[in-house]
């Protein structure tokens, strides 16, 4: 049995080193937030928005530090059993919820069976892979029964707070949309749909001093130039992000602080690969050949993004930096002829009103792959409408992006083994499968690391995905803001966060 | 109002004259005005294609935000694309909406209206309440939500206008349809046993033209204002068809960097509704000289 | 005024009402996507949008769905809860009503303030260049789209001039002058427009009672032009002008719900915009109905103002 324990003395030092400058506890932060939470259910929703608030009430199992490394926050050890199939976790005794109930294994077997319960729908659950139970052994010890080994349950269960502990009662009274309770260092205290969420200092958080802010407003402000007015005129503190246009505008302005990172994640063209002649090989290749990424991800991003050609961003220590290819429409229209289309086809994109950035990426691509002969149709639809058309498999291609991955698993699995809930484009490759499935047993870092370079190239190469560019995660606040930084995983958290004014 | 003053039109000749409408509508500076603009406009919806100087949709991204030129009047957008060349081909998009549009919910409507005004009884009333339900729907709300059923495109915001305003037309035939069909020629034409489809079609609609002419030119500007508020809101033509409304749309964006991409488009939208507002209130006046507005 | 009339009146808004609410119903099924694909997102599974729309209640019978909603409204003034986020509509509406209504009302007294000078003026020297210059602002007024000029505001006096917030609300509780910062502008946008319409209005009723008998009388006799203006004129065009006012709140509030997008304005028209894209169905049905009704009563009310100020017009 292999024991990972990281001792609490290791995380006291942690916290001493945060606290090593003159903090002032108190006051209340204005954060903008760009949209409105859809649900704050943790384990039904799926927005960013949403989790990015229950970042701040929520506490998992484990954690991420900001280089994505886990080490232990409700659980202060875990071991894992020989065949890989039962996780053991050791849960602090001294959490309470924000409601001055102290939390026990019976909480978190509570919150696992019910995001397991097909009857409660959570779209989340591919996070506890092969899990098929939880159960506790004593008041703080819970064990996850899994069918098949699975490293990355460990990153998933802090990979966001989709499976953040959740107090039953918030269930039970019908507020767990609105009012989730949990253990983090926040508690909501009030949460007016398309206008704000207010979040109060949690009297019973866990972390002896924090947080240190006593309030944090959030208000929805959907509107990117109203985001940068109130942050250049102090009316906001801190907003979730700007507009990639005026970054320099800001960048420049007094009292005004950037914090950009390039995120753990990516966008891309998704390939129907059921779709005539999108299922040949050399199609997909002539279209990897005739688009400028570059164009591409200035239109989308106004050069924050940085130009792609495999999923996992150079920052990563998974990173691989695949790119066979380059902007070439000669070569482009040349395997287009081999492929038997030497006056091209027409196929349709479909990006989402969602996402502008979407829009303006299809009709880039559309100039580009003219030029070669694809006649592209920009079919762009809104959210509700998108994803069910590409849940169901009506498009040709689409332009979408994935959000929040840290484990290599993150970037491949869903989405492409054969049969997964997330493989929308019908990609099935036997050798990526039995690769995939290797990974997720794989403990050693270095073999681990190998297994997922192979899937890479070969997601490349067969391109049911043709990668565009990773995004950066951009974050603006008043320089009297301290404690905050922009994380790759998107996660926004307040613990540390406090006011030098 | 001098050729009506010896004897009472109707009694004699059902329909006015022609003639004397056509020149007092070519006297009135409104008509004058709005028709000039409408014409103008539409020589550009028409023949928008070949007097733009560059290909609406051709990107140059060297040439991204540049400001009003010689080269690039309207300066370029966030693609580098033309604004001028985009503006030209929108006028197209507009006014092909604008009139389809305005063609179905004229048809359906004043069909409606003068059914429903002609026979009057329980077909009004059920014809009538029903209008009433559309009519309580906010506009914009009704095209938003006929427009998430249809989804996006062109032809689907035309049927979204269309729909929103059937009511209006069926409300303005149906007072003037009122007004006329007590008349001595209706009678007449009753008396005379012809069908009542004939006598609605031949006898009442001709006469009861004048404010249905006023509410398409109107209705025209209306149109206009919708198709580009629903391109506005993501909803109208699909990219990258120029739509003033989009452009519109595109250029909040970057209202600092680059005001020409929200300034000229919505100054396009503008004025074609003004040339249709200034032609349905000019034809008011001469059609229809005693309501009041 | 009969008070059968007035029942009558009562009875077909009643009725329109109605129909309003079985319309908002039945073009559920006809609208792609779900709340609960919405609320998944791309985590969606079928088997879990499924299970949410069980729980949504979205799996019964449509004539079920319709009749549990109407009688929570009818019985208990309950308009349901929010599919996406759980909250009880009642309480939102209860908070962007009174948001929509200051929004209307601010925008009618900013239109009042242009129209019924303006108008006034250009009735008093009709053909005059004042006349002329007041009737192209006015046809200006009327031909401007909107959301256009709202951006155009934002950009000059938010963006540029730096002396207003671009958007947003901010709640009386922060004080009277943010609050009044923040209406200034949506309610100028949506103001300047129906002040356009409403100006014409105000220059014809003018006009009308200028071309009475007792005002040619009251200029014959030598009176003052002010005392025939103030004592004559405009206390007989006031009847006018009030139904004029009912009439442009109508047209006002569906103007409002174009601000209120615009200007991100927590009010009923943004609420309905959010629940249509998100499939929020009770949501949009609760605003929906609520516009419908404020257009009607206000129809009626204009109706009968229109009665009660003006005895020559019959009812029947």
């Amino acid at each position: 049995m292999r024991r990972l324990t990281l001792t609490i003395g290791l995380l006291a030092l942690l916290a001493a080193a945060s606290l090593g400058f003159a903090q002032k506890a108190g006051g209340t932060l204005i954060a903008a937030w760009a949209q409105d939470p859809v649900s704050l259910d943790p384990q039904i929703t799926s927005a960013m928005s949403s989790l990015q608030v229950l970042e701040n009430v929520l506490d998992t199992l484990t954690a991420l530090d900001a280089q994505g490394k886990v080490i232990p926050s409700l659980a202060t050890s875990w071991e894992v059993s020989s065949d890989g199939l039962t996780w053991t976790f050791h849960l602090r005794h001294d959490v309470k919820f924000s409601n001055g109930r102290p939390m026990t294994a019976q909480d978190v077997v509570y919150t696992y069976s019910r995001m397991l319960d097909p009857k409660t729908g959570s779209g989340q659950k591919y996070l506890l892979g092969s899990t098929e139970s939880v159960t506790s052994t004593d008041d703080y010890t819970v064990q996850f029964h899994l069918k098949t080994p699975e490293v990355a349950l460990l990153t998933h269960l802090a990979v966001n707070k989709a499976v953040g502990i959740i107090a039953k009662e918030s269930v039970d009274n019908g507020t767990i949309s609105t009012q989730p309770i949990g253990t983090g260092p926040f508690m909501i205290a009030d949460y007016q749909p398309g206008t704000e969420v207010v979040l109060k200092k949690n009297p019973y958080y866990w972390k002896a001093g924090l947080p240190l802010l006593d309030e944090v407003d959030i208000k929805i402000i959907t509107d990117e130039s109203v985001r940068q007015t109130g942050l250049l005129s102090g009316d906001i503190d801190w907003a979730i992000s700007v507009p990639p246009q005026s970054l320099s505008q800001l960048q420049n302005a007094q009292g005004v602080v950037v914090d950009k990172t390039t995120a753990g994640a990516y966008w891309y063209i998704g390939v129907n690969l059921k779709h005539t002649p999108l299922n040949d090989p050399k199609v997909r290749e002539a279209i990897n050949y005739a688009i400028n990424r570059k164009n591409i991800t200035d239109a989308m991003t106004f050069g924050t993004g940085v130009p792609t050609q495999d999923p996992i961003p150079p920052s990563s220590a998974w990173a691989y930096n695949y790119a066979p290819y380059s902007y070439d429409p000669t070569k482009a229209k040349q395997l287009l002829a081999e492929a038997g289309y030497p006056d091209g086809f027409r196929m349709q994109i479909m990006p989402t009103t969602q996402y502008p950035e979407s829009i303006r990426g299809a009709q880039v691509i559309q100039q580009e792959l003219q030029a070669i002969g694809i006649r592209v149709t920009i079919k762009s639809l809104e959210w509700a409408q998108w994803l069910q058309e590409e849940g169901k498999g009506n498009y040709d291609t689409y332009v979408c992006s994935w959000n929040g991955l840290v484990d290599p698993y993150d970037f491949f699995y869903a989405q492409h083994h054969t049969g997964q809930v997330f493989n929308f484009t019908g990609y099935s490759n036997p050798a990526v499968d039995k690769l995939l499935d290797e990974g997720n047993v794989t403990q050693d870092f270095a073999k681990r690391k190998a297994i997922y370079q192979q899937v890479n190239k070969m997601i490349v190469d067969d391109a049911p995905y043709i990668y565009l560019y990773n995004p950066a995660n951009i974050q603006a606040f008043r320089n009297y803001v301290k404690g905050y930084a922009a994380r790759p995983d998107q996660a926004v958290q307040f613990v540390n966060t406090w006011l030098d004014k | 109002m001098s050729d009506a003053a010896v004897v009472p039109r109707e009694t004699i000749e059902e329909t006015r004259p022609r003639r004397s409408l056509v020149k007092r509508a070519l006297a009135h500076p409104l008509v004058v005005t709005g028709s000039i603009i409408v014409l103008v406009l539409a020589l550009v919806a028409i023949f928008g294609r070949w007097l733009a100087p560059f290909d609406p949709t051709a990107m140059d991204f060297g040439a991204r935000f540049a400001p009003p030129s010689f080269t690039h009047p309207f300066g370029t957008d966030d693609f580098g694309r033309d604004v001028f060349s985009r503006v030209l081909f929108g006028a197209a998009v507009s006014f092909k909406v604008a009139f389809i549009a305005v063609g179905i919910s004229g048809t359906v409507g004043v069909l409606l209206g003068l059914v429903s005004g002609f026979l009057g009884g329980w077909i009004d009333e059920v014809v009538m309440r029903f209008m009433d339900v559309l009519f309580a729907f906010p506009a914009v709300l009704l095209a938003i939500t006929v427009m998430a059923i249809l989804g996006r495109g062109v032809g689907n915001a035309m049927v979204a206008i269309a729909i929103v305003y059937i009511p209006i037309f069926a409300r303005v035939t149906r007072g003037a349809v009122i007004s006329v069909r007590g008349r001595e020629f209706v009678t007449a034409a009753r008396a005379l046993g012809q069908g009542r489809w004939r006598i609605m079609l031949r006898h009442v609609l001709p006469n009861a033209l004048g404010p249905i002419i006023v509410q398409t030119s109107l209705s025209l500007a209306f149109a206009i204002l919708a198709e580009a508020a629903l391109s506005f809101f993501g909803l109208g033509t699909q990219p990258p068809e120029p739509s003033w409304g989009r452009m519109l749309s595109e250029g909040r964006s970057f209202l600092q960097q680059a005001p020409w991409m929200g300034i000229f488009p919505g100054l396009a939208i503008m004025a074609s509704v003004l040339g249709f507002n200034l032609l349905g209130d000019g034809l008011r006046d001469v059609l229809d000289p005693r309501s009041s507005r | 005024m009969s008070f059968r009339y007035l029942l009558q009146r009562l009875g077909t808004l009643l009725l329109v009402l109605f129909g309003v609410s079985l319309l908002t119903f039945a073009i559920i099924p006809l609208v792609p996507g779900s709340p609960a694909r919405v609320t998944l997102g791309v985590m969606a599974t079928d088997a879990s949008v499924a299970a949410l729309e069980h729980k949504m209640g979205l799996d019964r019978p449509l004539p079920v769905q319709y009749l549990s909603w109407v009688s929570g409204i009818v019985l208990r003034g309950d308009f349901g809860d929010s599919l996406i986020n759980g909250k009880p509509i009642t309480e939102q509406v209860r908070q962007r009503l009174p948001a929509t209504l200051v929004l209307a009302f601010a925008a009618l007294l900013i239109g009042l303030l242009i129209a019924i000078p303006s108008g006034i003026l250009s009735a008093l020297r009709p053909g005059s260049a004042r006349d002329l210059g007041v009737s192209i602002m006015s046809q200006i007024g009327v031909s401007i789209p909107d959301f256009w000029l709202g951006i155009l505001l934002i950009l000059l006096f938010a963006q540029v001039l730096h002396w207003l917030p671009s958007s947003g609300y901010a709640p009386l509780s922060e004080g009277l002058v943010p609050y009044l910062r923040h209406i200034l502008l949506p309610a100028a946008t949506a103001g300047v427009i129906s002040g356009s319409i409403m100006a014409r209005f105000v220059r014809s009723a003018m006009m009308e009672v200028l071309g009475n008998d007792y005002v040619r009388t009251a200029r014959a006799k030598g009176l003052n032009e002010r005392v025939v203006v103030r004592k004559h004129v405009l206390r007989n065009a006031a009847i006018t002008i009030v139904t004029i006012i009912g009439l442009q709140m109508a047209t006002l509030l569906s103007s409002v719900v174009v601000v209120e997008i615009i200007f991100a304005w927590p009010g009923l028209g943004s609420m309905a915009l959010t629940a249509t894209l998100q499939r929020d169905y009770p949501v949009l049905q609760a605003s929906v109905l609520l516009f419908a009704t404020s257009f009607a009563v206000i129809n009626l009310l204009t109706d009968l103002s229109y009665v009660l100020l003006d005895p020559s017009v019959e009812y029947a």
